[in-house]
């Protein structure tokens, strides 16, 4: 195995190194195992520091149909480096994984289609849904990544502010307010409200503003009092 | 047909509930488990509980049962069940207009992660959702399950919930409303560090307590909901059981992490309150309507009418999420 080309695809930076891929035709995976070259030792370069066995594995994009898994090795308590390859601690997917997945929502694409797309297991993805929600999870983005990277996307639709209108942004961290009597509103936006000062991870904010503003494009008539108050606000 | 003359509920003998069964109408049916396995399979779900309020007023019976029809503008209705993976489906069911209505067996998984978990389940408060908790007569908790029905294929369930999803032609729209005699008290702010039906401690004002003691050096009067403001919507949170042995503090749906409760503000008579508050209420284009097993005992509601709007006194009512103490009605009206 030529472990430099894996190093390259998957942007793998010194001290960090590949130091064995595995595949499983059987259950359809294949496993790349990084860790920290171990300093001194001449000739053994895919060698690592062991760290008692502490590591972490995520899931990663797949390659062809074999659902791609990342092991790392690291030491208990230190940094994971800023790559799309790692993953959050508490997440199962890694960054890259992570931020498709996050992104596919953001587009209001159904877990079940996600899931199917990208090759997960549906209860995986119900429980990455369920730590973005609760605010578990404190970064999916990489630095050069982040939704705040993007170009910025002011694009209204029939009337409803665009996901990077600042409206929304006030409206999610309690700095505008919506006179509302409209149930599904009030309760969406309470939760919504909750999760956005939690995260402050871009990717994160971002999918709850267009959680918001899906819901005002589906509920047009339930909820015209409050897409007007929004569209007024945006002005 | 018009929103304001759809027809109410009403309490029947189950020989009439199997008559309006097999004319094909579409149904919903509360009753004794006894009562609801004499009705035939059809168009309809139901589950079980002995208490009702009646134009009568309320009443615990056990021989008849509360059929309550879907409005002629309705369309067809589909009918299915959902276990405790399925349920969070739930919402992406629903048709692009309409309504669905959930029945989940207390005390279950299903009820569990439902009320758990609900307010994340995806398309949630996208399109409106009731429903409510089916439960038993209080002198049977000990040695029956509550159940629900699949009318359509005549199965009872005490794992597993079901749904009516009922479609909406463009001109009519489904609002889901509560009605809640509790507001938040000027006490101080309540919060748990973990979602769940029990805690042992919270935070009184950012003060780790233990919430037994707390609940007993402060003379609480336990019948008063927790209560939260979600952007001006008072959610309950009921109080199940207060146990000074293990110092644990159930409640009848979950507390959530993050969220800022109060006590209820007291009311002068509850009973009072309860029934003012019923009389008010309009209820032209009511499609839906139930209220909750604790209003009925500690309103003192048994054998007193309040207002028109009847229904099941259950043992927890959904509008999108669980909630407590509360009457929760489904109106449709003419866009």
């Amino acid at each position: 195995m030529n472990f430099d080309v894996v190093e390259r695809l998957l942007d793998v930076p010194s001290p960090w190194i590949v130091h064995d891929v595995s595949m499983d035709p059987a259950r359809r995976r294949v496993e790349v195992s990084i860790g920290q070259a171990r300093k001194g030792w001449f000739g053994a370069r895919r060698t690592i520091q062991r760290h008692d066995g502490h590591h972490k594995v995520w899931q990663h994009q797949s390659i062809g149909d074999l659902a791609c898994y990342i092991r790392v090795d690291f030491a208990r308590g230190s940094a994971l480096p800023d790559a799309a390859w790692c993953g959050d601690a508490k997440s199962p997917f890694s960054r890259s994984l992570s931020q498709q997945v996050v992104s596919l929502m953001g587009e209001g694409v159904s877990l079940g289609s996600i899931a199917s797309l990208l090759q997960l297991e549906p209860e995986v993805l119900w429980q990455f849904q369920h730590a973005l929600d609760q605010g578990s999870l404190s970064k999916i983005s990489t630095g050069n990544n982040s939704a705040t990277n993007k170009q910025p996307d002011q694009a209204e639709t029939d009337g409803i502010p665009g996901p990077s209108n600042p409206i929304w942004d006030r409206l999610l961290t309690g700095q505008h307010s919506i006179d509302t009597r409209n149930l599904a509103f009030q309760l969406l936006l309470s939760r919504l409200k909750r999760q956005y000062v939690k995260s402050s991870d871009a990717e994160i904010r971002r999918l709850k503003v267009q959680e918001l503003r899906r819901y005002c494009e589906r509920n047009r008539n339930s909820a015209g009092n409050e897409i007007g108050q929004i569209q007024e606000a945006a002005q | 047909m018009n929103p304001a003359d759809i027809p109410g509920g009403q309490l029947v003998s189950t020989d009439a509930a199997a008559r309006m069964i097999l004319s094909g109408r579409a149904l919903r049916i509360a009753g004794e488990e006894s009562a609801l396995r004499k009705l035939p399979k059809g168009l309809w779900i139901g589950g079980s509980i002995p208490y009702f309020m009646t134009t009568d007023g309320g009443l615990c019976c056990q021989e008849r049962v509360y059929v309550a029809e879907l409005p002629a503008f309705c369309g067809v209705p589909s009918i299915g069940s959902y276990d405790v993976d399925s349920i969070s489906g739930i919402a992406c069911d629903a048709p692009e207009n309409g309504f669905s209505v959930l029945i989940v067996p207390a005390f279950t998984d299903v009820h569990e992660r439902f009320a758990r978990d609900a307010p994340e389940f995806e398309q949630m408060y996208e399109r409106p959702l009731v429903g409510w908790v089916s439960g038993l007569h209080l002198d049977d908790l000990s040695d029956h399950k509550p159940v629900v029905v699949m009318g359509p294929t005549g199965e009872f369930f005490d794992d597993q919930a079901v749904a009516m999803h009922v479609p909406l032609s463009d001109q009519y729209m489904a609002s889901v409303e509560l009605v809640n005699l509790f507001q938040p008290g000027d006490g101080p702010v309540i919060q748990f560090d973990e979602s769940g039906f029990g805690a042992t401690q919270a935070f009184v004002d950012g003060q780790a307590v233990n919430l037994v003691s707390y609940l007993q050096d402060n003379q609480i009067d336990t019948r008063l909901p927790l209560v939260a403001d979600y952007c001006g919507a008072a959610i309950n949170v009921s109080f199940q059981t207060v146990d000074h042995d293990s110092g644990n503090v159930t409640f009848y749906a979950p507390v959530f992490a993050g969220v800022e409760y109060r006590l209820a503000a007291p009311l002068d008579s509850y009973a009072d309150a309860l029934v003012q508050e019923a009389e008010a209420l309009e209820s032209a284009g009511t499609a839906f309507c139930c209220n909750c097993i604790l209003n009925y005992l500690y309103g003192e509601l048994e054998g007193r009418t309040a207002g028109h709007l009847n229904g099941p006194m259950t043992f927890g009512e959904i509008a999108y999420q669980l909630v407590n103490q509360t009457l929760v009605r489904l109106r449709v009206e003419q866009v």
